[in-house]
């Protein structure tokens, strides 16, 4: 071997293909198994034969003049055993140069080296001279023409028994893969000739021959089916690419008719275009008309303009006036609340002087009616007129058996033995005073009520935020308790001190009063006139919340005040109110206000989520979610998710608001006539007038929560039959969670915010509302669900949260230092 | 020297005010006494005086410059003082002083008519050149008798830059005034929204217009949704004038500056005041305000309703710290000149002597 062959890669599989491997492990093989004793391998190449047989135990010496070939072999025995390793020795040496001092060998090796030379006899010369006698020498070469470009000289079997022949006495030949094999011994009997016989010879070249036909005729076959193969995948591409081009030009053909098409719509809207100018010459006239009267209107317009001017003037000198007497006005209310104030006081002194007077009077009456004064009396009146002493021992005596009368009513008195004439009557018990809930106090009571109630403010607990409650609803009640009212009820019930201010039509509607001495009740037109005397008023460090119910436009100037008063203002969204103006209520809802109280609010929360997204919308800040809730106080009696004893007969029931206005009547009287075995009871207000009901719809009227709770609890269902649209999906409706306090499971309209809520089944449309009550009445209620979903929406934890949000909330410091006068601390 | 000031409403406002700053330079220099001719509760803005007689019939006018026999008579827009005044017998010295707002200047024409009450004034005061060249050209008081400038008096002890924090987080374009045609609030409205379109980050507040009707204030909230503005700005409808000096130091705290967009002004008194407190000033370039803000050293003059020059300026004031710091120091510089309450103490005492003097 030489050159740089990879000869060991081969055979272990690293390189070509399978049959090629195959074929230098069989030569490899063959070499191995005629070598032995003490081999040279001349051009050794990786070193392959050498290591197969310094494994097998030979001692080996391999030559190659090829550094890297060398240093693969090299490398390979260092991976071996050490025994192998004292076996073997690889030299980079040609094979004239190896040194004498290796002596002589049992076998050569010349595997696939005699090919690359120039004068093959050399080496063959060389193996001689290192064999010791009777030594072998192990041969391979390619069989004739190698495409090898390194291969100098070409063998065949007759050739190369002949040139070895020369040197050896040849004892075995073969071919095998196209390679000859031969083994030749090293004899110095000139008389030895080669072991085999020319026909032998002949045979194995003629097989070799026969070999090699073989390989080429395959090889020639496999070309033709290649061929074959190639030239029908060129006909196949070639009627491919027929079918395309008869595609295209079917494409091409079609573009051309577009292509006359387009030229035909272009000549005609050419045509059309003319006829288009000369209308747009016309439009130009009558432009140009319309452009002079708008000129002469110009000019109408300015001397209207002029006479508004002057009309201003004379509007501006009536507003000075009508200024000049509000401030007079302003004046005079203020020197009259003065003396309003010092009246009070002088009435309050009076009232305290009258009463010492009455004191001294009863007093001095008191002295004079005395037995000793009396006698004094009756003594000193003798000295004065002589003749009262005939009479005096009859006075002595009388006074002296009153004296002692006294004297035993005293001590009867003291063990408990008064007689019925003496004891005192009993004073009116505070409960059989007259009612006053709803009796009216004078209007201008409420400034003095207001500044008693904070100034009791004042000295309640401080840790205690107190509450501004501006709502648009009725005054504090129990019917119509809606969202601000049970607020405040919680509020009150946790220690805050709430002002309440309410919606009232008629400023002549009486003025509610209250037991509790830290709520009070206020009108709103009245609010409006004193919240300027709230606002300002000190609470030190008392945390306080303006909770604004409604977008009301004429409170909305004070929102900034409140802050800069240290308020953290909050808008409760409890309705939408655009909705609810286009049904014809809040009359006085307007967009533009209700995003300014949004944007300048601290923070605001909606009742349902549908409600939150358009608030956070039309603010472009963030809006929490603060859902209704439950109130415990509803429920008298019993325990709350506990259905009631139920009649026979099935009956469902909605209390609340009876208003057309989202009241749905046509669905709720279709849900009856599908349901005519089953009854229908409504209770509230607002019915409308006139209003003819399905023989098993029945009206209860207007009842108290107690009555309530008695009447729903018969039934098997709750309704909530608004009218599907946006109020309604806006909503989260406090019956809901009354329904489920009585056990009842709700049948609603489409409302997002109560999806989630138990035993609640919501109808998309009207047309859905019966099977929406169907799936109600197959409900199973248990009531540790109901208690465990409302114990977890109580108007108590409701106001926690909205208090833990008000007060996490930055208060905006530098608005509040505003309030702070000069020389303070913000 | 004795002086009396004479006004028809003790009312808490800009004359008493400014008679209150004059008491304070005018101590111990002159005696002084306020007559009114009816009392709306502002005595307490004259804490430091305690001759003010309220009198509202003619009778008792006459009575009482009659007794009191004072060097000067200073008639504050107050024409129906003349009659019983001249009745008196009174011969001291009268200068008529011209305070009032633009719209109310008519009663001119008729004291310009009221021969008996024009030979005895000798003198005209009036806060600003702008006022002045009116009085005399336009109500023709030109010739007739001499119109003196006697700038309006501030405190600039309590008007004064206050570096104490709390700041709002954002710039503050402060705007105050009525909510009236005068003051144009609705240009500042338009100026705000510009500012937002060009995306810069600042609040609006507008402060005053507590006696707006509803009306009005449904217009100011429609206006602030049409122009998308709702969610920066705050109106604050009533800050006590004691309160004002903190309200402009949050605006120059914040990096604010103040915006005057009004049609006409006979001085200018709030852009003095936040001038005084270091608060750059960007006004339309009416009535005397190009007399007070001398631009671009102590503010930015538009023409009225120039909405983008008006956005760009203030755009300009807010980006640029230095600018503002710069404004600021000149502006206080500029106010203590000209209307602290010894400069301008003085110029009215000055005024007052001449007119003394010139009988």
């Amino acid at each position: 071997m030489s050159g740089h062959d990879r000869i060991s890669e081969l055979y272990r599989g690293k390189l070509w293909g399978e049959p090629e491997q195959r074929a230098a492990r069989a030569r490899i093989d063959w070499i191995c198994a005629r070598a032995g004793g003490r081999v040279l391998d001349i051009g050794c190449s990786q070193g392959i034969a050498c290591l197969l047989l310094a494994r097998a135990g030979q001692t080996v010496v391999g030559v190659d003049r090829d550094p890297q070939a060398i240093a693969y072999a090299q490398d390979e025995l260092s991976r071996e055993p050490a025994e192998v390793q004292g076996r073997l020795r690889f030299l980079l040496t040609d094979a004239g140069a190896i040194p004498g001092a290796e002596g002589v060998f049992d076998s050569v090796v010349l595997g696939e080296i005699l090919e690359h030379q120039d004068d093959p006899e050399r080496l063959l010369l060389i193996a001689r001279e290192r064999l010791r006698p009777g030594g072998r020498v192990i041969i391979t070469v390619p069989f004739g023409l190698h495409p090898d470009p390194d291969h100098r000289s070409t063998f065949y079997l007759s050739s190369l028994v002949e040139q070895v022949g020369r040197h050896f006495r040849v004892s075995e030949v073969a071919i095998a893969q196209k390679y000859i094999l031969c083994v030749g011994v090293r004899s110095d009997e000139a008389s030895e000739a080669t072991a085999l016989s020319a026909d032998e010879l002949l045979r194995l070249s003629e097989g070799a021959l026969l070999e090699a036909e073989r390989a080429y005729l395959e090889r020639e076959r496999a070309l033709r089916e290649k061929l074959e193969a190639l030239r029908r995948q060129g006909a196949e591409k070639l009627e491919a690419a027929a079918s395309e081009q008869k595609r295209a030009q079917a494409e091409i053909e079609k573009l051309r008719q577009k292509q006359r098409a387009g030229e035909e719509e272009r000549r005609r809207l050419q045509a059309s275009l003319g006829e288009r100018e000369a209308l747009l010459g016309q439009a130009r006239e009558e432009l140009e008309r319309e452009r002079r009267r708008a000129e002469e209107a110009r000019r109408a317009l300015e001397r209207s303009r002029a006479e508004l001017e002057k009309t201003q003037d004379l509007l501006g000198e009536e507003r000075r006036r009508l200024e000049s007497l509000g401030l007079k006005l302003r004046g005079a209310l203020a020197r009259s609340e003065e003396a309003r104030q010092k009246v009070q006081t002088l009435s309050r002194d009076a009232e305290r002087q009258r009463a010492e007077v009455v004191r001294l009077t009863q007093t001095l009456s008191g002295l004079r009616g005395g037995v000793r004064y009396r006698l004094g009396d009756a003594l000193v009146s003798c000295f004065y007129q002589p003749r009262r002493v005939l009479s005096l021992p009859g006075n002595l005596l009388n006074l002296a058996r009153e004296g002692w009368r006294r004297r035993r009513a005293r001590r009867h008195a003291r063990s408990g033995l008064l007689p019925l004439a003496l004891t005192p009557r009993a004073t009116p018990a505070a409960s059989e005073k007259p009612q006053c809930a709803e009796s009216a106090p004078a209007a201008d009571d409420l400034l003095e009520r207001l500044q008693r109630f904070l100034e009791r403010v004042a000295q309640s607990d401080p840790a205690q935020p107190l509450v501004f409650m501006f709502s648009g609803t009725i005054f504090m009640q129990e019917k119509r308790a809606n969202r601000p009212i049970r607020l405040t009820r919680a509020l009150r019930a946790r220690g805050a001190p709430v002002l309440f201010s309410y919606f009232r039509w008629d400023r002549q509607e009486p003025v509610p009063r209250d037991d509790d001495p830290l709520l009070l009740q206020s009108p709103i037109d009245r609010t409006l006139e004193l919240i300027r005397l709230i606002l300002e008023r000190d609470f030190g460090r008392r945390q306080k919340l303006f909770v604004l119910s409604f977008p009301y436009p004429e409170v909305l100037r004070f929102l900034n005040e409140c802050s800069a008063h240290g308020w953290v203002t909050y808008y409760d969204v409890r309705d939408d109110w655009e909705e609810f103006s286009r049904v014809g209520m809040a009359r006085w809802y307007d967009r533009a206000c209700e995003r300014y109280a949004l944007s300048n609010c601290d923070l605001a929360s909606a009742v349902s989520e549908p409600l939150r997204r358009k608030m956070e919308a039309l603010a472009g800040r963030p809006v929490r979610l603060s859902p209704n809730a439950y109130d415990p106080e509803f429920l008298k009696s019993g325990f709350p998710g506990e259905p009631g004893d139920k009649p026979a007969e099935t009956i469902l029931g909605y209390f609340g608001h009876l208003t057309d206005r989202w009241f749905d009547y046509p669905a709720l009287f279709e849900l009856a006539c599908t349901r005519p075995e089953d009854r229908i009871e409504l209770i509230g207000h607002g019915l409308p007038e006139g209003l003819t009901l399905p023989p098993n719809v029945s009206y209860r009227g207007f009842l108290s929560h107690e009555e309530i709770c008695r009447v729903a609890r018969r039934w098997r269902c709750g309704l909530i039959p608004f009218v599907p649209g946006k109020l309604a999906e806006a909503v989260d409706p406090i019956k809901i969670y009354e329904y489920l306090a009585l056990g009842l499971p709700t049948a609603a309209v489409s409302m997002p915010q109560v999806e989630s809520y138990p035993y609640t089944h919501l109808a998309r449309t009207r047309a859905e509302l019966p099977s929406a009550v169907e799936r109600c009445l197959a409900e199973r209620i248990d009531g540790a669900r109901i208690r465990a979903f409302l114990e977890q929406n109580t108007w108590a934890r409701r106001v926690e949260q909205i208090l833990e949000w008000a007060f996490a909330a930055e208060i905006r410091p530098a608005l509040r230092s505003l309030a702070v006068p000069p020389g303070g601390q913000a | 020297m004795k002086i009396c000031f004479c006004y028809r409403y003790l009312i808490l406002g800009g004359v008493t005010t400014q008679i209150a700053n004059r008491l304070r330079y005018l101590a111990g220099r002159a005696e002084i006494a306020c007559l009114y001719l009816e009392d709306f509760g502002g005595a307490c803005a004259l804490r430091d005086l305690s001759d003010i007689t309220v009198c509202g019939d003619a009778a008792g006018q006459r009575r009482y410059f009659s007794e009191r026999r004072f060097d000067v008579v200073s008639v504050i827009d107050s024409p129906m003082i003349y009659p019983p005044l001249l009745d008196s017998g009174f011969r001291g010295a009268v200068v008529n002083e011209v305070h009032t707002t633009t719209k109310n200047l008519a009663y001119l024409d008729g004291l310009r008519r009221d021969s008996r009450a024009l030979a005895r004034i000798r003198a005209i005061f009036t806060p600003s050149r702008y006022l002045a060249n009116r009085i005399q050209g336009e109500f023709g008081f030109g010739g007739l008798c001499p119109v003196r400038v006697v700038p309006n008096c501030l405190d600039t002890h309590t008007f004064s830059p206050d570096p104490a924090p709390p700041f709002p987080n954002r710039p503050v374009v402060l705007w105050v005034g009525k909510l009236d045609e005068h003051k144009r609030y609705t240009d500042f409205l338009e100026i705000a929204a510009a500012l937002k379109r060009a995306g810069v980050v600042c609040e609006f507040w507008l402060a005053g217009g507590q006696t707006a009707k509803h009306e009005r204030a449904l217009e100011l909230y429609r206006a602030l949704d049409r122009l998308d503005i709702a969610d920066r700005t705050r109106w604050l409808c009533q800050v006590e004038y004691a309160r004002m000096p903190r309200l402009y130091a949050l605006a120059a705290g914040s990096g604010g500056c103040l915006v005057i967009t009004s049609s006409d002004e006979s001085f200018g008194m709030t852009a003095a005041e936040a001038m005084a407190c270091g608060l750059p000033v960007v006004a339309t370039r009416v009535g005397a305000l190009p007399e007070l803000i001398r631009e671009p050293e102590t503010g930015f003059l538009v023409e009225l309703g120039d909405v983008e020059a008006a956005a760009n300026n203030v755009t300009h004031v807010l980006g640029d710290p230095v600018l503002r710091q710069r404004m600021a120091q000149a502006a206080r510089a500029r106010v203590e000149r000209i209307c602290s309450i010894e400069s301008a103490g003085e110029a009215f005492f000055a005024a007052i002597r001449a007119a003394v003097e010139d009988a």
